[in-house]
């Protein structure tokens, strides 16, 4: 399990393998940068980035319990998984122009 | 067809009848009728059968000498059943508009190829296989930066080994 490069700030990532759920927290720091340097991750716009990446392996001790089909595929409906966001803990932000000149951005 | 004279006058039994006779219609049998083969209780005499409070198709005098006026339970549990239920109009709620899109790849570890599913129905497992899953986000709507995002990825326990932090 790792996070990607486009959230890396303060991430936390709490895995229940008995529940069969992995949470993830992340963030980016894309606009602040110092001096030219780039901030930290990417922004997440409406490319698609690579928030974390999970590394599966089948319990072969689990998969030899299932009864098998003549084919050796396994009889029972498949295999899937569920992704949620919670909304309540998503920030997305936007730039505006305050009249400044200067690039603003805010939450929401 | 009801043959009001037969009643004597008893509104209540010819309410009861007409019920009975419009359950027909319906689709209703009688509780004792055995020609499809599923009788209440398995009995097959009228006179041994449920009684009207049961069903309004039953043939039995009504306990207490009250003819039901209305479907019983049971007549309006079958009448769904044959008919089905028209589900009540709700009014249309407004849902947010989602933001964010959460998307997947799913990479085979060895080949680093791109596989369009786990494992389904028929397909052979190899227990060796490694999967590497690429969880992505994406904003929906022009001018919009994720900042932070909190997601959760659920499976089967039962089917993995532990995943390590």
């Amino acid at each position: 399990m790792r996070i990607g490069q486009a959230l890396p700030v303060a991430n936390a990532i709490q895995i229940d393998n008995a529940l069969g759920q992995i949470r993830i927290a992340a963030a980016a720091l894309a606009d602040l940068s110092a001096s030219g340097s780039a901030g930290l991750g990417s922004a997440v716009a409406l490319e698609p980035a690579v928030s974390a990446c999970v590394a599966l392996r089948f319990d072969a001790d689990h998969l030899a319990a299932i009864p098998q089909a003549p084919d050796g595929g396994l009889s029972r409906p498949a295999l899937g998984f569920e992704l949620a966001l919670n909304d309540q803990e998503t920030v997305l932000s936007r730039s505006f122009e305050d009249g400044s000149g200067q690039l603003n951005r805010e939450d929401f | 067809m009801l043959a009001e004279p037969a009643f004597q006058g008893n509104q209540s039994y010819l309410r009861y009848a007409f019920l009975h006779e419009l359950g027909h219609s319906l689709g209703l049998e009688h509780p004792f009728e055995d020609r499809d083969g599923d009788t209440v209780n398995g009995v097959t005499d009228p006179a041994l059968s449920v009684y009207p409070q049961d069903t309004v198709m039953a043939y039995r005098l009504p306990l207490e000498g009250a003819w039901p006026q209305v479907y019983s339970v049971n007549d309006w549990a079958a009448l769904e059943r044959i008919w089905g239920v028209r589900a009540l109009e709700q009014p249309p709620v407004a849902q947010p508009q989602p933001s964010v899109q959460l998307g997947y790849r799913l990479l085979d570890e060895h080949s680093n190829q791109e596989v369009a599913r786990l494992v389904v129905l028929g397909d052979s497992v190899d227990p060796d296989t490694v999967y590497t899953l690429e969880l992505q986000a994406s904003t929906l709507i022009e001018g919009l930066t994720l900042e932070s995002a909190d997601i959760v990825f659920r499976f089967d326990p039962t089917l993995f080994r532990d995943v390590q932090a």
